[in-house]
């Protein structure tokens, strides 16, 4: 926490997903921290209701255009007047009403400058009912929203699901928000550590729950390099979940995860060509070719044949493991000298996904400059979370901020010292060009 | 816009005394929502910094103001011509 200011955790998610649950925890458990909760004006617990008058937006054109702004006018009145018992909490939570876009409540901090100085948007949190979700998300933008405005999720209610169900859910909410830490709980129970000083955005944390979560998706989640003799070798499946898997074989220059990373470019370029369906029986060759293997006989193998001995990654659509898979030559198992596994597509087209971008070096700070007030002032309605640690040329210390739509805070934070600087950013919105952001993202490098 | 400097120090003093200006100048009660944003802007006809206020007495219809001044800046004065303006 910088400066003394209060952190502020923003309680969102749709009806019944929990939240009052939560709250009531959080009122009547004694857990040794001093939480001043200001609930929305449908709240059944009346703590701040008497203060909540209207919750209607204000919205504020700021500059020729430039800006347009949301906050919540309401909110900053109670905010301030919570402000004059300053001395009787340590953390604010704010809950807001099941149906709203959090938006305008997260912008709030941003906004005013005497809000800035006190407080500090903590954490958005979100509690998601495990079971009923999926009735809102397709249809609700309210209910992708407020996933995607997240830097924490509950999946609450998990006793009423399955694993297996748990597991898609949580794939379907990392490929909208993949920077959001996700927790499974049931009746809402949670460390109150989990959700408040959180930090705004760690990304060393967000890392360690999902180390991929800045990589660029890949149309195949796997790849490996084997050392093959000449002759006809065998690739063995077994049923999985899928009828056909896509492939890739490729010479490489050496059975090392360096030729396998220079491989990964040129092969990204072979997924996006039409497929060769092979049937069972069929012969795949290091061609360069996408081969589609067709996987509904008895018996699924196939032959691989090779013409000079050497290096060859293979790349597949899903995981072997998912089939089993097996390269056998001269009757005995051949294992990959290195291999890697990469983070899938998007398994759903939804317009709302997080585009994470990673590189080392310096930022050309005018270049950055520029960048960052153009796509904001073309594309801030449609990001709604933008967070990051970036390395400014001439400046010695790390650069964080964190911004909602078209605001943000940014801030020096500690010094690189030793570590090797780099840049890390994450944007999470609707209709994102992965391709347009990173190269734009690139172009201010210095 | 200024991406690296968005943290403009203000003088929380000063801040006060604005909003304490404000609500004296167009009669405000104590429980009307004062907000004050310093805002950059690099676009062609803005000035490079002012001082936004908006007055929240009506849920939904904010009364905005803009004063081509940093915070810093602003008196009584500039105060007191808005509500003649």
């Amino acid at each position: 926490m910088l400066n003394n200011q209060v952190p502020v955790t923003v309680l969102t998610g749709f009806l019944g997903s929990g939240k009052t649950t939560l709250l009531n925890r959080i009122l009547t458990e004694n857990h040794g921290k001093r939480i001043a909760v200001i609930e929305n004006e449908f709240g059944e617990i009346g703590v701040d209701n008497d203060l909540v008058i209207g919750a209607e937006e204000e919205i504020f054109e700021m500059n020729n255009g430039c800006i347009c702004c949301t906050v919540r006018g309401d909110l900053i009145r109670i905010l301030g007047n919570l402000m004059k018992r300053r001395d009787k909490f340590d953390y604010i939570m704010v809950e807001t009403t099941g149906l709203a876009d959090p938006g305008p409540v997260a912008q709030t901090f941003f906004m005013d400058t005497e809000m800035k100085e006190k407080l500090q948007l903590d954490s958005v949190t979100t509690l998601v009912d495990a079971k009923h979700i999926w009735q809102h998300i397709d249809d609700s933008d309210e209910a992708r929203e407020q996933i995607a405005f997240a830097d924490v999720i509950l999946l609450n209610k998990i006793d009423l699901v399955t694993e297996g169900e748990l597991d898609q859910l949580e794939a379907r909410i990392r490929s909208m928000n993949s920077a959001a830490k996700v927790y499974r709980t049931k009746d809402a129970v949670v460390e109150m550590d989990k959700i408040l000083n959180v930090g705004g955005f760690d990304l060393d944390r967000a890392m360690e729950v999902d180390p991929q979560f800045m990589e660029p998706e890949y149309p195949f989640e796997w790849g490996g390099v084997y050392n093959l003799s000449v002759g006809t070798h065998e690739l063995v499946l077994q049923e999985g979940p899928d009828p056909t898997m896509k492939v890739a074989l490729v010479p490489v220059s050496a059975s090392t995860d360096a030729a396998l990373s220079a491989a990964v470019e040129p092969v990204v370029m072979v997924f996006s060509d039409d497929e060769h369906e092979l049937s069972v029986g069929g012969t795949l060759q290091p061609s360069g070719q996408l081969i589609a293997l067709n996987l509904t006989a008895d018996e699924l193998r196939f032959d691989v044949q090779i013409g000079r001995s050497g290096a060859y990654a293979l790349f597949t659509e899903h995981h072997p493991d998912e089939f089993q898979a097996q390269l056998f030559g001269s009757g005995a198992l051949v294992k990959p000298v290195v291999e890697r596994e990469f983070k899938p597509d998007h398994e759903h087209d939804d317009e709302v996904t997080s585009v994470g971008i990673t590189t080392p070096g310096d930022l050309d700070p005018n270049r950055l400059d520029a960048w960052i007030s153009g796509l904001l002032m073309t594309k801030g309605v449609d990001i709604f979370r933008m967070k990051g640690i970036l390395s400014i040329k001439g400046q010695s210390n790390r650069f964080v901020f964190q911004g909602v739509h078209m605001l943000f805070d940014g801030r020096p934070d500690r010094p690189w010292g030793i570590e090797p600087r780099y840049n890390s950013l994450i944007f999470i919105g609707r209709n994102l060009d992965r391709t347009e952001l990173t190269e734009g993202f690139e172009a201010c490098l210095a | 816009m200024n991406f690296l400097n968005s943290q403009k120090e203000s003088d929380p003093r000063q801040l006060g005394q604005v909003k304490s200006w404000v609500s004296q100048a167009f009669d405000l009660s104590e429980d009307v929502a004062v907000m004050i944003t310093q805002l950059q802007c690099t676009e062609e006809g803005c000035p490079p910094i002012e001082t936004v206020i908006a007055i929240m007495e009506t849920p939904g219809k904010p009364r905005q103001y803009k004063i081509h001044k940093p915070l810093a800046e602003v008196k009584q004065t500039d105060i007191v011509s808005l509500t003649t303006g």
